[in-house]
């Protein structure tokens, strides 16, 4: 992501003072950083709820399998590959902030949650009128996840790209996150699994 | 601007009239009109999809063919917008609406002029299965130019722009597939009985599958079963 990219309804969750911004943006927003945690962290509920709903809408009406799977497999992934990311990420010296990292996967992590939401008319049509909602919700969940993690990836690496002027840094830091990117993959995919079977 | 012009605009330049109408107050009075033209647009594609069996079939047609057009729009308009703001594309909720509407009704209108052409071929009285695949080749090579109307509602720019445009065309064909199935029978077969709508059963893989297999060759049979929340409410 491009320095003057970064789109205003995104901006509330990075805060002012690690906020990428371009030399023509505008002046920070004049909110201290206690209403800035509060506003970051009613983002990731909001993506969390988005997660369980989708799978609740997608559920049959005598399991809830879905939304165990909605819930758990992003937060789960999230939660036992991001401590790693950090460690190696510090491991390797490279440059950008561990706290811009975080804001990044957060980002991703809101990201995925308002598209999971969006997909909810989807998978109620399905699941109202066929046995298809708990596949598609599979297959939604996974391209969600795809998805996000690609342009996580892709934030990982702008993240460093701010803090290092090495090449071969920057090249560390692109296969790191991809690596990462493919370990919280499988991390959700076998969670979800053990959902299913 | 009257109707006819509002026709004329949907077809020559769709984007000049979503770039001049993203006003509040415009949307609300072109919204009624474009929602008109879907429907008579559509509404005419179906009364000839329904002239291959005639009869009652025709105007059952005519009511459920806009139908197709809207409920997948409806349904996936919230995954578009928000695979857009993922991908890092702001796109106001009132500039995807007026964009789905204008597309939808530059659709309608191209479905509309090809149904002299479907005509035609029904009449000469091509098999079943052929009408089929004709309908729905007619239905995709009108469909795509409303969906790259929705496009051009975007903003250039953006990250992964390409990819989520590809994610909502998939969600955009399983919402069409699965709200056609749900409504057909668009063609019915010449031995079927003529029916508003048949009972929400089995979905749409199931049967592609089942085609695919007699396609080739193998015939199993196919017994729709009855499933999902409808089923399960008793409705």
């Amino acid at each position: 992501m491009s320095e003057t990219t970064l789109s205003p309804h995104l901006a509330h969750i990075l805060p002012t003072g690690t906020h990428p911004r371009g030399p023509d943006s505008s002046p920070a927003p004049a909110f201290g950083p206690h209403t800035e945690r509060q506003s970051s962290s009613v983002a990731v509920l909001r993506a969390t709820v988005g997660f369980g709903v989708a799978g609740l809408s997608a559920s049959n009406l005598t399991s809830l399998t879905t939304v165990e799977a909605g819930l758990l497999a992003p937060a789960g992934a999230l939660l036992l590959t991001v401590p790693a990311l950090l460690v190696v990420h510090q491991y390797l010296g490279l440059l950008a902030p561990p706290r811009e990292l975080l804001h990044v996967i957060a980002r991703a992590f809101v990201r995925s949650g308002e598209l999971a939401l969006a997909t909810t008319p989807i998978l109620l049509l399905f699941s109202a009128t066929s046995a298809q909602g708990p596949p598609l919700f599979f297959l939604l969940l996974f391209g969600n996840g795809a998805f996000t993690l690609a342009g996580a990836v892709l934030d990982l690496h702008s993240a460093e790209e701010r803090h290092s002027a090495g090449l071969a840094k920057r090249a560390e830091m692109f296969c790191l996150a991809s690596a990462w990117a493919g370990l919280a993959a499988l991390i959700a995919l076998r969670i979800s699994l053990s959902n299913v079977l | 601007m009257d109707t006819l012009s509002l026709v004329i605009a949907t077809l020559r330049d769709p984007q000049r009239l979503v770039n001049d109408h993203d006003r509040p107050e415009a949307v609300a009075v072109l919204a009624p009109r474009l929602l008109l033209i879907t429907s008579a647009g559509a509404a005419t594609f179906g009364a000839v999809v329904g002239s291959y069996r005639g009869d009652l079939q025709v105007a059952f047609v005519a009511l459920k063919m806009p139908l197709l057009l809207l409920v997948p729009v409806l349904v996936t308009l919230p995954a578009v917008h928000a695979a857009w703001r993922a991908a890092e594309v702001d796109v106001s909720w009132q500039r995807l609406a007026l964009a789905s509407l204008v597309g939808l009704s530059r659709s309608a209108v191209l479905a509309a002029a090809a149904a002299p052409v479907l005509w035609l071929l029904y009449s000469l009285g091509i098999d079943y299965h052929f009408a089929t695949l004709v309908m729905a080749a007619a239905l995709v090579a009108v469909g795509l130019p409303g969906f790259f109307t929705l496009l051009g509602a975007a903003p250039g720019g953006g990250r992964l722009k390409a990819l989520a445009t590809m994610g909502c065309l998939v969600l955009l064909g399983l919402s069409t597939a699965q709200t056609g199935w749900l409504l057909r029978p668009f063609l019915a077969r010449p031995t079927a009985e003529v029916t508003l709508l048949r009972p929400v059963e089995s979905d749409v893989f199931s049967a592609l599958y089942s085609t695919t297999r007699s396609a080739t060759g193998y015939y199993p049979g196919w017994e729709a079963e009855r499933s999902g929340h409808l089923h399960e409410l008793g409705l």
